[in-house]
């Protein structure tokens, strides 16, 4: 059961304030001297509210800095891939640059192969040109092997199949270098890759410097067959650019020695 | 004098919440809620004559920081006062607990929380008025919760 008190007397006072309030805030609203309590009051409470604006200060930055950092972020990948596009633009520059050095002229035919060492080396007829051992072999524009050896009208070739075949070479994309190899039974692999690369099948091998071998010689792509062989070093099987179990004829880069 | 320093605490924390919300938020109704705990703290059925004047003070104050209308805050807080002691008053002294102290603080809240909105830039609620509702009951929420915690704790053993 509710008390008894004086209910009206308290709803009279009470209405009393609030129609002075009512009426403090129609007659004093936008005046000078409103304006002018304001400021008072600002600066009274301006060193208490010092946390809290230190606090949204913090906050602000904080918002700031995420913000920048996904700008950036989105622009380094932006960059990266207009890099990739510009490095594939520059490696079929090389490409056709091969090519044309790689003249029908220049087109040499194989004359030997033997079965026992088929994935090893070949022997190329050379007619009256010399070429100096450590001259790059191409079909078409991938490269094949090197040189090793001339004697008479003849060049050993050793194969980019041959285990004893070490090339420095990079991932085009990702720019991780390796070293390619062969398995003398038809494959090819880069060793030596980091294993927290980036890497996808498909992606171009291009010679580097490191070797007697011309720079940006394509060598092939990386296929999807991955192992490893020490913690954190891969090896990726790569699908070479030249079809080496029906090879012809190929050509060698360097051009015949004066 | 603790009644006061905790509205004071209250009015403060209020207006700090409200600068770290940068002003495109409510901040929860702390004085508010401050108010009533005190006035529905009253043993006796008297004039509660300090929470009108506190409430006055506050919302004038409330009022010259935030929204240069001086005497609109003023006016609501002391319809508060007098709403919420009216309804104390009206509960049956041995059921004056927790419960009715958070029935009495959600519903006045809740008008609040309308004139708030009433008078706020209807460009700042454009689209957001789901956001600022939300948040600011989220954040009443939070402070009533730990408020009748507290008072349960503190007061519910004892009879008013």
């Amino acid at each position: 059961m509710a008390e008894r008190w004086n209910f009206e007397r308290e709803l009279a006072v009470g209405l009393i304030c609030i129609v002075g309030c009512v009426l403090l805030a129609v007659g004093a609203t936008g005046s000078e001297r409103t304006r002018h309590a304001m400021d008072i009051t600002a600066s009274v409470l301006d060193p208490l509210e010092k946390p809290a604006v230190f606090v949204i200060d913090c906050v602000e930055r904080f918002r700031r800095w995420t913000a920048e950092r996904r700008d950036l972020l989105m622009e380094l990948e932006e960059l990266r891939e207009e890099n990739r596009a510009l490095c594939l633009q520059a490696g079929e520059k090389i490409s056709a640059e091969f090519k044309r050095r790689a003249r029908s002229g220049n087109r040499l035919p194989i004359v030997f192969r033997d079965p026992s060492v088929w994935w090893e080396e070949f022997r190329i007829g050379t007619g009256d040109e010399k070429y100096a051992p450590g001259c790059a072999v191409l079909d078409g524009s991938d490269l094949v092997g090197v040189i090793t050896s001339q004697r008479g009208g003849s060049a050993w070739v050793r194969l980019i199949t041959s285990a004893g075949f070490y090339v420095p070479v990079v991932v085009e994309e990702t720019r991780e270098i390796g070293v390619v190899t062969g398995d003398n039974e038809g494959g090819v692999w880069v060793r030596y890759l980091p294993s927290d690369g980036d890497y996808k099948p498909g992606m171009k091998i291009l010679t580097v410097l490191g070797s007697r071998l011309p720079v940006g010689l394509p060598v092939g792509e990386l296929t999807s067959e991955r192992r490893t062989v020490t913690a954190g070093i891969d090896e990726f099987r790569v699908k070479t650019g030249a079809d080496l179990f029906r090879l012809q004829y190929v050509s060698v880069l360097g051009g015949p020695q004066p | 004098m603790k009644d006061f320093l905790t509205l004071i605490f209250g009015w403060y924390a209020q207006d700090v919440v409200q600068i770290i919300m940068t002003q495109t938020l409510l901040a929860p109704e702390i004085y508010l809620m401050a108010l009533i705990w005190c006035v529905t703290r009253e043993k006796q059925v008297n004039m509660p004559w300090r929470w009108l004047a506190a409430a006055l003070c506050g919302g004038l104050l409330m009022d010259l920081r935030w929204i240069g209308v001086p005497g609109l805050y003023g006016a609501l807080y002391t319809a508060a006062v007098l709403a919420a002691h009216w309804a104390w008053f009206q509960i049956p002294a041995a059921s004056r607990r927790t419960l009715p102290y958070v029935v009495i603080t959600i519903l006045l809240c809740a008008v609040m929380t309308l004139s708030r909105l009433l008078f706020w830039e209807p460009g700042v609620l454009t689209g957001r008025i789901g956001l600022i509702i939300g948040m600011q009951w989220t954040a009443n929420a939070a402070v009533l919760s730990f408020l009748a915690l507290l008072r349960s704790r503190l007061h519910d053993e004892k009879s008013f």
